[in-house]
């Protein structure tokens, strides 16, 4: 009887799942970029230095201007620190990618390996350019607006000598020209590393660090008229206690008009610069709750992600960290106090075996609400010999949003493209094949990228694209608002998502059932306030500040 | 239901191996709460609170007045954003629960609900029964804050870290100690760092050890002396403060204890004196303006006080004790003086 019970069951459960069955709301495929001619390498397999274990930062944005998403990976390096070369691949519009032609200034570029990417039109001149951070000198390339690219960092300034790791664009000081801060690590000195030896974690030799190494200075620099950077000293607490960077999320955070930025680090506390007039860089993240655990030590914070799940307005910040740890979903309150609203929206459990990089706020299944994204992988690979210890490669993480901000895993995790265990670290969000609904793709450490393609049954949904004035043309800084009935959709305009990653920067409203988002409030980066009316589901709309235009086309034009 | 096969599985086994002179007993009630209970504490381990919280409540189905079970069941229950964490800690504090961690979950229960100054209340209960209850301090810090209370939430912080430091402290001395065992500083290092954390007799155990491997050593009679002065010996506490100023001429430390010491018994003279004295011994230590500022403030001479904290902020303007300590002695002569003006 049992056996006849277990049939059954299996029975039903390919019945639900099998083709042309109508698939789940969360459900996606996966399936490699590259055809196998490219994969990023970070040092060793059995990773003997903390440099080897991260990195593989991917963009996903229209870079050749066709109307369609393209994809670069950055390609990290040897054990010898020694670089390898970027990619760049153009989307079809379908979710299909093919190899760029060969572009040197993507080829292997000596000084240092690839770790992260911030995709920006930072120069306003109407294509997408690119900041690709290193152990070594960063570089900026200029897109000569057909997708390819042309090196600019020497006349830029931009070549940070640290290893850097986030990097965010912003207009700091309200001058109209953004200005950018890059996120340091290590000061990584790999000879010094190996007298250290080996650390030992949970039986295991492992690498060693980053604790007992010293931390490199986080920097800002200010855009000039002539298209170069000043490096500034915003004041004297940025680098007076240097932490261990990684991700890194531009807001205004104060509602004071300026932008303020929250850095996560790893073992190290985080930190919420706070932007004082333009001029000076305070951390309060001690005083305001958002720097340590709820039991008061510092996390690994490695990913960051900015939305509000919960729809009442206030920002709300999601951090990735270590296993056996968990990660960490703050909640601005009314009165500027951050709390730990880890336990109450119900991620303490679900992700506390889980070592995560790159995360998002999405509204994957186009219901009106923001869900949240996790790519995983631990960082020791050593940790395949340990009785049930945690995995090296580990699968990725959707928690789907109840719609009054209480998150779960969805029971079928999010499909296949969920399932698969892999080294997780890099992501961006996008809709790949122009369907209205949101894609993603995972920088794979020693890997190709992957697409997870959204087949789920989601709602209706739009697509916004804001176009700010003179060189802040991605108007970061924005703030919109979709308005649905009762409900209203806040959106943060930035320049990074997750961890060493962009994405997309149009912004993506859920619509559930319904046929049309009510209207928008925008407030755009210098202030100044625009509404739109009535926009339709199923349509893409591109609105200049300037003009005051609303264009509109079908998704994906 | 996965639980219960073992069980059965073994009932079977005993039966089939008993020889009729022991006679089996079935498992009672409280052996079936008592497998779920150790369940849900391996499954807590591994992270699955909600599950966690599933097995407690169906041990206490077996075993309803199982306290433990109860307040531990708040936890998992809070831990997994779950409803029912305050009927379970209620349950749990009618059977007299009143340890330190069941106001600690009880104070972060009030926290999640947004209900600062009840979990105010709890965190400092939980620090009565656990003064080095570091997770209190630090909750304790943020809510104070939150409450406005920026001074109190600047001292809750400093204790915070200090109880951190203090065992961050303590792993390297008994690090030390074990690579180096018959060095005496470094067993008075491992008192001192013991009688930080509050563990008298441990540290008592170092400080003899260090005496018997060195007998003039000013750190070891800087522990015994605080450890007399806690178990309410002065005289013995002032026979080893003074021994340590005879080795260690410089040391402020025994200066301070003695004016302290001096406050409690009332003789305000002394307490001036010694504070005065440990001023002179280290001019360039802020810790010991610190210290005489705080001796102003008991004895109600605020703008003595002001004056000293500006001499220990001269030595070190980043200090962020002094600082608050600053602020809060402006605040309580503002207060005065508007008292004086009521007054009027």
């Amino acid at each position: 009887m049992r056996s006849a019970c277990l049939l059954l069951l299996l029975g039903l459960s390919w019945v639900g799942c099998g083709p042309g069955a109508p698939k789940p709301t969360l459900w996606f495929e996966a399936r490699p970029v590259g055809g196998g001619d490219f994969q990023n390498i970070s040092g060793t397999e059995q990773k003997d230095y903390v440099s080897d274990s991260f990195g593989a930062g991917v963009a996903l944005r229209d870079f050749d201007g066709d109307g369609n998403l393209d994809l670069f990976a950055v390609g990290g390096g040897n054990a010898a620190g020694e670089a390898r070369a970027d990619a760049l691949f153009l989307g079809d519009g379908r979710g299909a990618f093919r190899r760029a032609s060969a572009d040197s200034s993507l080829a292997a570029t000596p000084g240092g390996r690839a770790y992260g990417v911030n995709a920006c039109d930072f120069d306003g001149d109407g294509d997408v350019d690119l900041y690709i951070t290193r152990a070594g000198p960063n570089r900026l390339l200029l897109n000569r607006g057909d997708g390819t690219f042309e090196d600019h960092t020497e006349a830029s300034g931009l070549g940070d000598e640290g290893w850097s790791t986030g990097a965010a664009w912003l207009d700091f000081n309200k001058d109209g020209i953004l200005d950018l801060f890059v996120v340091n690590h290590i000061d990584f000195d790999q000879a010094a590393i190996k007298e250290r030896g080996k650390s030992l974690y949970l039986g295991q030799h492992v690498y060693y660090g980053p604790t007992g190494l010293p931390a490199q200075m986080d920097h800002l620099y200010l855009g000039r008229e002539d298209g170069s950077f000043e490096l500034v000293q915003p004041g004297e607490e940025l680098g007076r206690d240097p932490n261990y960077g990684f991700g890194v999320v531009v807001f205004d955070e104060d509602g004071d008009g300026d932008l303020d930025l929250y850095v996560a680090n790893d073992t190290t506390p985080n930190q919420l610069w706070r932007n004082e007039d333009g001029q000076t860089l305070v951390d309060q993240a001690g005083r305001l709750g958002c720097a340590l655990s709820m039991e008061g030590g510092p996390q690994a914070g490695m990913g960051i992600a900015l939305g509000d799940a919960d729809g009442d307005l206030q920002p709300e910040l999601f951090i990735t960290n270590f296993s056996n740890d968990y990660f960490t979903f703050y909640r601005r309150g009314k009165d500027g106090f951050w709390r730990d609203r880890t336990t109450r929206t119900r991620l303490h459990a679900p992700t506390w075996n889980s070592l995560g990089w790159a995360c998002g706020f999405a509204d994957l299944d186009s219901d009106g609400d923001q869900d949240l994204w996790a790519f995983n992988g631990h960082v020791y690979p050593q940790m395949d010999a340990v009785p049930g210890g945690p995995s090296y490669a580990q699968r990725a993480q959707i928690f789907e949003n109840d719609g009054q901000g209480h998150f779960s895993e969805p029971e079928e995790q999010g499909g296949p493209g969920f399932r698969v265990p892999r080294s997780g670290r890099g992501g961006a969000v996008g809709d790949l094949d122009n369907d209205g609904d949101l894609d993603l793709v995972m920088g794979v450490l020693d890997g190709a990228p992957v697409v997870l393609e959204n087949l789920g049954r989601g709602g209706n949904s739009l697509m916004v694209e804001l176009v700010g004035q003179g060189g802040n043309r991605e108007a970061i800084g924005a703030i919109v608002e979709g308005l649905l009935g009762e409900q209203i959709q806040k959106r943060w305009v930035g320049s990074q998502t997750g961890f060493l990653s962009s994405s997309d920067n149009r912004l993506h409203f859920g619509l559930g059932e319904a046929q049309q988002l009510d209207g928008l409030r925008i407030v755009w980066p210098d202030g100044s306030r625009m509404e739109v009316e009535v926009l339709p589901a199923g349509r893409a709309y591109r609105i200049d500040q300037a003009s005051g235009e609303v264009q509109s086309g079908a998704q994906g034009q | 239901m996965r639980l219960f096969l073992p069980l059965t599985v073994s009932l079977l086994l005993a039966v089939a191996c008993n020889d009729g002179s022991e006679p089996v007993q079935p498992p009672t009630s409280k052996d079936r709460a008592r497998d779920l209970i150790i369940e849900a504490q391996a499954v807590a381990g591994t992270g699955n609170t909600p599950k966690a919280a599933e097995l407690l409540a169906r041990a206490l189905e077996f075993d309803p007045d199982h306290v433990g079970a109860w307040h531990r069941l708040g936890e998992m229950r809070l831990l997994s954003g779950l409803a029912g964490v305050s009927d379970a800690l209620d349950r749990a504090e009618a059977m007299g629960l009143d340890s330190a961690r069941f106001h600690q979950t009880r104070g972060e229960a009030y926290e999640a609900e947004e209900r600062d100054a009840a979990a105010k209340a709890a965190f400092l209960l939980a620090l009565e029964r656990e003064p080095l209850r570091k997770e209190a301090w630090f909750r304790l810090a943020q809510v104070e804050r939150r409450l406005g209370n920026e001074f109190a939430a600047e001292e809750a912080l400093a204790e915070f870290e200090r109880v951190v430091g203090a065992e961050k402290v303590l792993l390297t001395a008994l690090q030390a100690t074990q690579a180096q065992p018959g060095d005496g500083m470094l067993a008075a290092a491992a008192a001192a760092a013991h009688l930080e954390l509050g563990f008298v007799e441990d540290a008592q155990d170092w400080v003899d050890r260090a005496f018997g491997l060195k007998h003039d050593n000013p750190e070891a009679h800087m522990v015994a002396g605080r450890i007399a002065r806690l178990q309410g010996d002065s005289d013995t506490a002032v026979i080893h403060f003074e021994l340590v100023t005879s080795l260690a001429e410089y040391d402020p430390r025994p200066w301070m204890e003695r004016s302290e010491m001096a406050l409690a018994s009332g003789d305000h003279n002394a307490a001036r004196n010694h504070a005065h004295r440990a001023t002179v011994v280290a001019p360039a230590d802020p810790r010991v303006f610190l210290a005489q500022a705080r001796l102003f403030i008991a004895l109600g001479e605020l703008d003595a006080a002001l004056e000293t904290v500006e001499l220990a902020l001269l030595r070190d303007a980043e200090r962020r004790e002094t600082v608050h300590l600053r602020a809060h002695v402006r605040d309580l002569i503002e207060q005065a003086s508007q008292a004086t003006e009521k007054d009027d």
